[in-house]
C-alpha cells in the first residue's frame, strides 16, 4: 500500500477522470467539468501519463492520415465546375 | 446564402482533407477521386442553398458522405471488415504505454511516430468496419464535435459517442497487432492494470 491515492487507479476521481477521458480530449466537456479534471491530470502522474499517451496517439494517426491530392484531380474539379457556370 | 462565384475559391483548400476522407471511405484512389468530383460538383450546384458563414467544412464533409453511402458503398470492392468485439479500455497504453521511459529522452509521440508508420495507421483505420470508421475518422483526423459528426451523419450524439468509443479501442488494436506483426513490441508484454473502467457512454 502507499499513499497515493492514484495508486491503484480506486480513487473517485481517477476513475471519473478516466471515464471522461474522451469527452475531455474531444472537448466536449462543460468548463466547470474541464477544470476539474484538468485539475486532477496535472496532479495525479498516473492520469496525466493516460491522457499525454491518448493524446500523442490521436496526433500520431492524424498525421498519417493526410494525403495530398493528385494534380489531376485538381484540375478535372476546377474545370469540371468552370463548364458548370 | 452563399455566392456560387465564389464556390472554387471558397472550397479549394478542403480538398486535401476531403481526398483523404475519401481515401478512407473507398479504400480505393480511384473511387476516392470520383467521390471527391462528385462532392465538389454536387456542392457547387447547390451552393446557393449553404448559409454562408456556417461551417463549410461540415456541409462539404455531408455531401461527401452522403454521396459515399448513397453511390460507392454498393460497388464496394472490398467486403466490410469484422468487428473485433468488445476491447479493452485503454488497450495500447495498457501494452505500451511506458515505453518511452525505457528509451531515455523519448517522448510518447517520438515512439508512437516510430511504431505507427503512414501505413499501418490507415491500413488500421480502413480495416474498422464503417459504422466505426467514419465517426473515428470524422473525430481523430478531423477534429470535428459531436454534434457536427451527428449532422453529418444522421444519428444521435449519443451514437457517435458510443460509435467513437467502440471504434477508438478497435483502432488501437489493430494498431497493435500490425506493430506486433512486424515485431517491433518486445515479446509478449503484460497488459498493466489500469483498473477503472471508462463504462462512461451507453
Amino acid at each position: 500500500m502507499t499513499d497515493d491515492p492514484c495508486a491503484d487507479f480506486g480513487s473517485n476521481e481517477c476513475q471519473q477522470a478516466l471515464a471522461q477521458l474522451y469527452s475531455y480530449l474531444d472537448g466536449e466537456l462543460t468548463v466547470q467539468r474541464h477544470t476539474v479534471i484538468r485539475t486532477h491530470i496535472d496532479l495525479c502522474l498516473p492520469c496525466g501519463d493516460r491522457y499525454v499517451f491518448e493524446t500523442e496517439l490521436r496526433q500520431v494517426v492524424s498525421m498519417r492520415c493526410q494525403d495530398s491530392v493528385p494534380e489531376a484531380l485538381r484540375n478535372r474539379i476546377a474545370e469540371a465546375i468552370r463548364n458548370e457556370i | 446564402m452563399a455566392d456560387p462565384a465564389t464556390f472554387a475559391e471558397d472550397s479549394m483548400s478542403l480538398m486535401s482533407s476531403l481526398y483523404s476522407a475519401a481515401l478512407r471511405m473507398t479504400r480505393n484512389p480511384a473511387d476516392a477521386e470520383d467521390l471527391v468530383q462528385e462532392t465538389y460538383l454536387k456542392a457547387f450546384r447547390a451552393y446557393e442553398r449553404f448559409e454562408a458563414g456556417t461551417n463549410l467544412k461540415a456541409w462539404m464533409y455531408r455531401i461527401l458522405t452522403n454521396s459515399y453511402i448513397n453511390d460507392y458503398r454498393k460497388k464496394q470492392r472490398r467486403p466490410d471488415e469484422q468487428d473485433l468485439g468488445d476491447v479493452e479500455d485503454l488497450y495500447l497504453y495498457r501494452r505500451i504505454g511506458g515505453l518511452e521511459g525505457a528509451a531515455l529522452g523519448r517522448s510518447a509521440e517520438d515512439e508512437l511516430t516510430d511504431l505507427f508508420g503512414e501505413a499501418e495507421v490507415k491500413d488500421a483505420l480502413e480495416a474498422l468496419p464503417e459504422h466505426y470508421r467514419l465517426p473515428v475518422l470524422l473525430a481523430d483526423v478531423e477534429g470535428f464535435a459531436y454534434k457536427e459528426i451527428a449532422e453529418i451523419l444522421d444519428v444521435p450524439i449519443g451514437t457517435v459517442m458510443s460509435r467513437l468509443h467502440r471504434g477508438r479501442k478497435q483502432l488501437q488494436k489493430r494498431l497493435y497487432n500490425f506493430a506486433e506483426e512486424r515485431r517491433l513490441l518486445p515479446d509478449d508484454p503484460e497488459p498493466a492494470s489500469v483498473g477503472a473502467d471508462m463504462s462512461e457512454e451507453s
